[in-house]
């Protein structure tokens, strides 16, 4: 009961101090125990009596973090701060990586100069590195004004310790340091997909490719950054994912190996026709590489979801 | 509750609110952990709950002006709270301003008794 009563807390708390004050408050909640039913195992009613003179956890998280009227308050600060490092760094190295291919390909037909590609470069940088932060700050603005997972609740009015939510199964844990990656990639990828496809895409299916493309991947990091924050794998978010895949891998064969995709010619013009069959081979190596990353993660979620599936019934 | 007994209620705990610094500071020259506090408070005619002691323990704790260290007494981890120099100097301060603000309060009171 004391676990569940204090991971209700610890989902309102922002991550930097959230171990350090659950530790504190559960060390309040055996201490409270000991001082009125005395040292050993306790009864139901005797936890349910600590958890009752401590307060709601909405009460309780409020406290600790202090009533907030800021944009973005702590308790998705740290989690808003990770995402905007994450996708400035990611979306800059991409677009420096786009705009250095696109010199590559201008200084090959002999009209590139060393001052255009660094005004280039800093002009692209200014207003993705803008656009980024606004997107970012605008997505945490909104989570934190409609806060979904803040269920309107009065502490005033008698509660009840039934009500809280049950704590998730550990083994479903989200995998920070993978969130983190694939935040980084998929900002990479959204920054390459606006930066260099424009160039290679034949016109007729360009703006539709590539607004089509950076939706799915602006979808992508809304899951991984609702993830970060919820901590576990649900059904819902393991279908989600295996949907995007699918969207991702139908997508992926679309530019590299599809006639709509990357114009064979465009790239054999601009780049020479030896240079544009290796470009083609790595077009296939690249989409299989992909294919696989995709496949693999699809069926570990699969398996999942069949796991659980058999758990349940 | 009628609403002027909330009022009452709710300008008496912003006023008891003011002084809980200096309640928890004069209460810390020992040190003591949390549930301790509130009994020792409790004691003294000073009603505090627990979710508003342990986040203000932390906060001046956070300030310099206590310290804290974690104890395994029974295995189990408790945090003892001891005020510390600059918690004594602000203490001072406090006591200070209390007495002032005591007298002060006092003379207004008596002379409105007498209006």
């Amino acid at each position: 009961m004391i676990k569940k009563y204090l991971f209700n807390i610890s989902k309102l708390l922002p991550p930097s101090n959230r171990e350090e004050v659950i530790k504190e408050i559960e060390a309040g909640l055996y201490d409270f125990l000991e001082e009125h039913y005395g040292k050993g195992d306790y009864t139901e009613a005797q936890l349910e009596s600590a958890i009752l003179a401590m307060g709601h956890p909405k009460q309780v998280a409020d406290a600790y973090r202090g009533r907030s009227s800021a944009l973005i308050s702590g308790r998705y600060f740290d989690l808003y701060l990770l995402v905007l490092k994450i996708a400035l760094v990611a979306s800059l190295v991409g677009t420096g990586f786009a705009i250095a291919i696109g010199e590559v390909v201008s200084a090959s037909s002999g009209d590139s100069l060393l001052v255009s590609f660094f005004i280039d470069l800093f002009s692209a940088f200014w207003d993705i590195g803008l656009n980024v932060f606004a997107v970012v700050t605008l997505i945490f603005a909104l989570v934190e004004y409609y806060s979904p997972m803040d269920e309107a609740i009065s502490v005033e009015a008698p509660w009840d310790i039934k009500t809280f939510h049950q704590m998730p199964d550990f083994s479903e844990a989200v995998s920070r340091v993978d969130m983190i990656f694939e935040i980084f990639f998929t900002s990479v990828g959204i920054a390459v997909v606006n930066t260099l496809l424009p160039n290679v895409l034949s016109d007729k299916t360009s703006s539709m490719i590539i607004l089509s493309v950076s939706l799915v991947m602006a979808v992508q990091i809304l899951l991984d950054c609702y993830l970060l924050f919820k901590g576990n794998w649900q059904m819902s978010t393991r279908l989600i994912t295996l949907l995007l895949n699918g969207i991702s891998l139908a997508f992926s064969y679309l530019i590299f190996m599809s006639p709509l995709g990357i114009d064979h010619q465009l790239v054999s013009i601009k780049l020479g026709e030896r240079i544009a069959s290796g470009v083609q081979i790595s077009l296939a190596i690249t989409f299989a590489i992909i294919a696989i990353i995709i496949v693999w993660d699809s069926i570990g979620h699969i398996k999942r979801l069949i796991t659980e599936g058999k758990i349940n019934r | 509750m009628t609403e002027l007994s909330t009022i009452i209620q709710n300008a008496g705990q912003e006023l008891k609110r003011g002084t809980l610094v200096l309640a928890v500071l004069t209460q810390l020259t020992e040190p003591q952990y949390g549930y301790s506090m509130i009994q020792a408070l409790n004691d003294l005619g000073i009603e505090i709950e627990q979710n508003t002691l342990y986040p203000l323990l932390r906060r001046l704790e956070k300030q310099g002006l206590l310290e804290s260290l974690w104890q395994v007494e029974d295995n189990r981890p408790r945090r003892y709270y001891q005020i510390s120099a600059q918690g004594v100097e602000l203490k001072e301060a406090l006591i200070k301003e209390w007495e002032k603000l005591n007298e002060a309060l006092s003379k207004m009171i008596k002379g409105g008794l007498y209006d």
